[in-house]
């Protein structure tokens, strides 16, 4: 009988092996993926690191709470917005972000559709950075109105002035879009966590009776250990997140379907806000927003957008968590494959919506693709170019696509390419539009920037709180991974390697014990 | 094999849980106890378990149902509200443009119809699982933590004055993969 096998089938090495009973929680922690993801939660492997990185990032969101007190003291002015530019970085930044956030829930949702084992590594990351760019986008749209007070005006709500909102007007569109991608997003991520926050109820639990045996060894209360209270409050806040999870074969199945709903709902619902979006461009008269492919490249951009900050946050979290064993060369393939595949998408797209400004015939159309190639911004149309459209194609390179480095630098800058797409078609149309005397031109101003960087600040702050406090990859996830290969080849399994954090790799079975270990 | 503490004899009984450390293990002790009369089975695991709910005849597809109705539901109630309040209630007739605009209003109706299918499957999901929940006799079993990390219970849970634990007892431990532990479980 082959080693790995045993009576009972197939041996189980992972979080699924079956130790002696009575194991404390630091020995499964060693010897198995998932419970290290709970460790992590934990054992907070990187004190240090994580709190310089928590107070730049709490930094930025207090040059976020500035910006915002002196636009809402001189109005939205202050960002330099002008008639006839009378949107610019606000909207270019609420786009971007609410682009990123349907790009990572797009690709969550089509990883779990598909059911790649990369699902495993990037769904939890995907969901959590999705969540938080709406977030981040959240900033934006109220404050940006003007009079942000009378924002409730935009939704249909009984009124004593017996009124009805425009239903006809982009603004309505856009805030039924908005409020939809938070729900369905917001679902995704609380659904397919849930799971995640019953294993951490657990685990916490398990501390909690660690520390009371500790305690009663020295004689003591249990309430005595430094700690306890902190503990047991982690402990209750997981329990009631988990809703009472149990993990019951009926459950399950509802939730097996239901994640797989949600996806397919998640995939609907970014087409439909940013094609709708699109629609709301193509709602105006101004010209450059009304090529038919339009539609098409905005879920292009998005989908960029949202798979390049993927392709950052997840290597910044592989290095910082030393989770090369999870986060694989395959899953650094397939983001690279990904964005190369969506670069030339991008290229087919802009090649031809400008070969229809030059034969559409339409002189102001043409005019305003001259001014994006060498107009006062014509540096967002080559930003876009440089590093969005030609970085990606490094990615023909083999070693590139393997390369973590390269992944983390390239997601970098094709997200700030994407940046630049949304300046280029915002602010490049409206400065100048039909009439020379209505033209006018933008720049930029420290106020509006500093909004910008305050609104990557506030999502940096969640998520390094998020990594801090939920499982930086599906514990689920990674082990139902793990289950399915010992269910379908249990013989052309390759030895689980674990990687210490000096660099030295050594077989799962041989793990030390140490809560710290991954 | 039943439990050491022998106040939990005298409490109500819940049923017998047997705890094991594979899905095979789980499968096969489900087909052991599932023709016992008189009881309720179900598993407890830490991820989905392959065949089980099927050995346990749970009906399914329910979700999608509701999922499409609700999506329809969300789509007729948004395409209705605009088409009531422009067309009917306050109406706009600029230079004799057409009152039921409906194209104007397809953006927000795909978007609600879509947020209300999502809210559907999720409210009926908790609703369905009887989530949130503060407790469940499941929990009292013994060591129960691990079925959220590496360990998958069965419990047979008795319905009626037919239902006879030590025949639970003897079925699961008579397995060919010996449970890690048996328990009579109170409520």
């Amino acid at each position: 009988m082959p080693s790995d096998m045993t009576a009972d089938g197939p041996r189980f090495h992972g979080p699924l092996s079956g130790e002696p009973r009575g194991a404390t929680p630091e020995t499964h922690a060693a010897t198995s993926g998932g419970s290290d993801l709970a460790g992590i939660v934990f054992d907070h492997p990187l004190r240090l690191r994580w709190w310089l990185a928590l107070a730049g990032a709490m930094g930025l969101m207090g040059v976020l709470a500035i910006a915002l007190f002196f636009v809402l003291w001189y109005g939205p002015g202050m960002w330099g917005n002008n008639i006839p530019v009378t949107w610019a970085l606000d909207i270019v930044g609420y786009d971007f972000w609410i682009g990123t956030a349907c790009g990572s829930l797009a690709l969550s949702a089509v990883l779990l559709l598909a059911g790649l084992p990369a699902r495993s590594a990037l769904g939890r990351l995907a969901d959590t950075v999705a969540v938080l760019s709406a977030v981040a986008a959240g900033t934006y749209p109220i404050i940006h109105l003007g009079r942000p007070w009378y924002f409730y005006w935009n939704l249909p709500y009984p009124n004593t002035f017996l009124l009805w909102p425009q239903f006809r007007s982009p603004l309505y569109w856009d805030a039924i879009d908005i409020l939809s991608f938070l729900g369905v997003a917001g679902g995704v991520w609380f659904l397919n966590v849930m799971p995640d926050f019953a294993t951490l109820r657990d685990r916490a639990s398990d501390r909690l009776r660690v520390m009371a045996a500790r305690a009663a060894a020295r004689g003591e209360a249990p309430d005595s250990d430094q700690g306890w209270k902190m503990a047991l409050l982690r402990a209750q806040l997981y329990g009631i997140a988990s809703l009472g999870w149990r993990g019951s074969a009926t459950h399950w199945r509802r939730w097996t379907e239901a994640s797989r709903i949600l996806a397919v709902l998640a995939i609907l619902v970014v087409l439909s806000l940013q094609t709708g979006a699109a629609v709301m461009f193509a709602g105006s008269v101004e010209p450059g927003w009304h090529d038919t492919l339009e539609p098409v490249s905005f879920v292009v951009v998005a989908l960029l957008s949202g798979v390049a900050a993927l392709a950052l946050v997840a290597m910044v979290v592989r290095a910082a968590f030393g989770l090369e064993a999870l986060i694989t060369a395959r899953h650094l393939e397939l983001l690279a494959f990904v964005l190369l595949g969506l670069g030339l998408v991008h290229i087919y797209c802009s090649v031809f919506e400008a070969l229809g400004s030059l034969a559409g015939g339409d002189s102001f159309d043409r005019q305003v693709l001259v001014r994006r190639l060498g107009g006062s911004h014509a540096w967002s149309f080559w930003s876009l170019v440089v590093l969005g459209l030609v970085s990606v194609q490094l990615f023909w390179i083999p070693a590139l696509r393997r390369s973590a480095l390269a992944v983390g630098i390239i997601g970098g800058l094709v997200a700030v390419a994407m940046w630049s797409e949304h300046f280029m078609i915002i602010v490049g149309t409206l400065q100048h539009d039909f009439l020379p005397s209505a033209a006018q031109e933008y720049t930029m101003n420290i106020w509006g920037v500093a909004t910008f960087a305050g609104s990557l600040g506030l999502l940096l702050t969640l998520l390094l709180l998020s990594l801090r406090y939920l499982p930086v990859l599906s514990i689920l996830d990674v082990r139902r991974e793990e289950s399915a290969w010992q269910a379908a080849a249990p013989f052309a399994r390759p030895d689980p390697v674990v990687r210490r954090r000096d660099g030295g790799a050594l077989p799962a079975g041989a793990a030390p014990a140490g809560p710290n270990h991954v | 094999m039943s439990s050491p503490h022998g106040e939990e004899e005298e409490a109500p009984l819940w049923g017998v849980s047997a705890e094991f450390a594979s899905p095979a293990a789980l499968l096969a002790a489900v087909r052991a106890v599932n023709s016992m009369p008189e009881t309720r089975i179900d598993t407890y695991s830490p991820v989905p378990v392959p065949g089980v709910t099927e050995l346990l005849g749970v009906r399914g597809g329910s979700m999608r149902r509701y999922a499409v109705s609700g999506g329809a539901l969300g789509g007729v109630l948004m395409m209705g509200m605009c088409l009531y309040a422009t067309g009917y209630d306050y109406v706009f007739d600029i230079g004799g443009r057409p009152r039921f605009s409906w194209p104007a209003f397809v953006v927000p109706t795909a978007s609600f119809a879509v947020l209300m299918a999502a809210s559907a499957v999720v409210l009926l999901l908790l609703i369905l699982n009887r989530l949130p929940t503060l407790n469940h006799p499941s929990f009292n079993i013994p060591g129960f933590d691990r079925a959220s990390q590496d360990r998958f219970f069965v419990a047979v849970e008795g319905r009626g004055r037919g239902f006879d634990p030590a025949e639970a007892e003897r079925r699961l431990a008579g397995l060919a993969t010996r449970p890690i532990a048996v328990h009579r479980v109170p409520r």
